[in-house]
């Protein structure tokens, strides 16, 4: 999760890059469909998923994030989300996101750097009301590091640079 | 506010609604409290440097925390004297000068004006000390803790704060060397509610937040490390809601400080500090050896076991688990509050780490805790659309709470005490007038 510097190669060939795009888009809609435990299914065993509070944090050691999960903190996230009494998530916002801007590197190891750029829509819609409602969008950058698992791929890190941290956050109950 | 032009808050144990709704007394509680009595502004840790500053806000007004060339830790209005543009944009950083971009007037950090352009335009005998930036006139320190009060008059510093001092540091007492620092970050947040709902409320755990209590009863004895010392009590199994009187209780300090005391000497032994601060044994082990050298075999302790004082500093600080609380009213249904980890000077890295993560499994915007508590409060203010009569009910414990002979009112764990304690407080300083 630190900022280590890796060589990185571009990667250009169609089929990666559709392999890649097709994932991305695949967890988008695992995200927005709320099903957590797929969600946890595309992440290898040992895994970091950061959110950092300060867009110019270069790593999550000494400095307070809004996510900062290895694998039983993610677990934990998800089990409270399905387990019935987070609050905060009742009802479970409408989510739809658009994701785009997708940059492919080869790192060195073998492993797949992806950089790309997300702008999501959320509807909170407790009371029916449109004096009630909120709506909001956050948008920001993604950076996963992916690892090939057979014929699929799996999530090793992933860094999400939300564009919202400048302003005071509202509850963030939901996957980025 | 009745049409008598009198504030009431708590009346046979009945709080009117509107307190948390009414436009009106929004206003007044800018005016009466924010701008006039003492808030909690920031931190000394946050401009460690000479000529470091942070922007910061007093209810509604723009301030600027800064370090001066003399070491002084200064509260500046950003609003130059000249035609009003703030002088300081960036939210934080070093400089020994701020200077309003609109015509060039320029001010030392510590406030003194130190440049006209094209002077000749104002009569030669212009005393420039008539208009430096402002500063607050009235500023009080607690182990860096720093309050102002943007009034000449009133209460001072030490009699408002003194039924919290002790609690606050106990809090920094965590540290080796007594201090904390908020150099870790701040997670800023936003809800659409009353500020006036916020802390103090030991009734709630066991419903708001248990879905944490169902996350710690699912974990392995074993591996149980990552609950904060808060997050245990306000997980809120029912046994640690409800506990009698000699363990546990709700107390109102006095001028609106209250807290949760939860006695935990009994925890205070090196596997209790490990679970409760996410630390591995090794670092818990270091930290507690430190802390044995700094306060002593037969001390230290009692120190760990008071470090988390869980006060609510009315009307705008809390010091919880490892955490500082700061709440800044924008509305009447919208209020930011900023939490920041508490790190601890004189302690390994490893161990304020631990504190970071131990932190943000409970509180913050994607956190496991104090989501829900958000989540509620904009429940009730949309509650608060009917006008039931009659008004809410804050009668918790009111039989059995027990008035000690130095005033502090000792109730249950549970008792609403505590909120009774700041809105009798809310009422006498809403009552006292406006700043000139």
């Amino acid at each position: 999760m630190t900022a280590t510097a890796v060589r990185t190669s571009p990667v250009t060939d169609a089929e990666t890059l559709a392999r890649v795009e097709r994932f991305l888009y695949t967890e988008a809609e695992i995200m927005d469909d709320h099903r957590y435990p797929e969600w946890l299914e595309l992440w290898t065993e040992e895994l970091e998923y950061w959110v950092p509070f300060d867009l110019a944090d270069e790593t999550p050691q000494g400095r307070v994030a809004v996510i900062c999960d290895d694998r039983p903190r993610l677990k934990e996230r998800l089990a409270r989300f399905d387990g019935g009494y987070a609050h905060a998530q009742i009802p479970r916002p409408v989510l739809s996101r658009t994701v785009s801007n997708v940059l492919v590197d080869q790192v060195s190891d073998g492993t797949l750097e992806v950089r790309s750029r997300f702008v999501l829509t959320l509807l909170k819609h407790q009371w029916q009301t449109v004096t009630h409602a909120q709506e909001m969008v956050f948008s920001g950058k993604a950076i996963h590091v992916l690892e090939p698992a057979g014929d699929t791929l799996r999530i090793r890190r992933k860094t999400v640079r939300l564009s919202n941290v400048v302003l005071p956050l509202p509850n963030i109950q939901f996957l980025l | 506010m009745s049409t008598s032009g009198v504030f009431t808050s708590v009346v046979d144990g009945r709080v009117d609604g509107s307190i948390y709704t009414d436009p009106a007394i929004f206003e007044e509680e800018m005016k009466r409290i924010f701008h006039r009595y003492w808030v909690y502004v920031g931190h000394a840790s946050e401009v460690p440097e000479l000529g470091d500053y942070v922007l910061k806000t007093i209810g509604r007004q723009p301030v600027i925390l800064t370090r001066d060339e003399e070491d002084n830790v200064t509260v500046l209005l950003n609003q130059c004297r000249h035609r009003g543009s703030t002088v300081c944009q960036a939210a934080r950083g070093n400089s020994t000068v701020f200077r309003c971009q609109y015509h060039g007037w320029t001010y030392k950090n510590s406030g003194e004006l130190i440049g006209i352009p094209r002077p000749d335009g104002y009569p030669a005998d212009l005393d420039k000390r008539q208009f430096g930036l402002f500063k607050a006139p009235r500023i009080g320190t607690v182990r860096g803790f720093v309050f102002a009060s943007l009034a000449g008059d009133g209460i001072s510093f030490d009699d408002h704060i003194a039924p919290a001092r002790h609690y606050i540091e106990a809090f920094c007492d965590a540290s080796p060397v007594g201090e904390v620092m908020l150099s870790g970050g701040v997670q800023r947040t936003v809800f659409n509610a009353n500020w006036k709902y916020i802390g103090g409320d030991g009734y709630h755990g066991a419903f708001t937040h248990r879905s944490t209590k169902e996350l710690l009863d699912a974990r392995e004895p074993v591996t149980a490390h990552a609950a904060t010392r808060t997050s245990k009590a306000e997980a809120g199994s029912t046994a640690s809601t409800f506990l009698d009187r000699k363990t546990s209780n709700a107390v109102s300090l006095g001028n609106g400080h209250v807290r949760l005391h939860d006695d935990r000497k009994n925890e205070a032994s090196l596997t209790a500090i490990a679970r409760d601060t996410h630390l591995s044994p090794a670092d818990a082990k270091e930290y507690l050896g430190l802390m044995k050298a700094a306060y002593g075999e037969d001390s230290y302790e009692d120190v760990l076991a008071q470090s988390d004082p869980h006060i609510e500093i009315w009307p705008n600080l809390q010091l919880t688990g490892t955490h500082v609380r700061t709440v800044r009213p924008v509305a009447p249904n919208r209020t930011e509050v900023e939490m920041a980890p508490a790190l601890l000077r004189g302690v390994p890295e490893s161990v304020n780490n631990a504190r970071i993560r131990s932190h943000e499994w409970f509180f913050g915007p994607a956190s496991f805790g104090s989501p829900d508590d958000s989540e509620i409060f904009e429940r009730i203010q949309r509650g608060l659309d009917a006008k039931a009569v009659p008004p809410l009910l804050l009668a918790r414990g009111l039989h059995r709470q027990e008035v000690m002979p130095d005033g502090v009112i000792l109730g249950n764990r549970s008792d609403e005490t505590t909120q009774r304690g700041q809105l009798t407080q809310w009422e006498k300083v809403m009552n006292e007038g406006v700043s000139k």
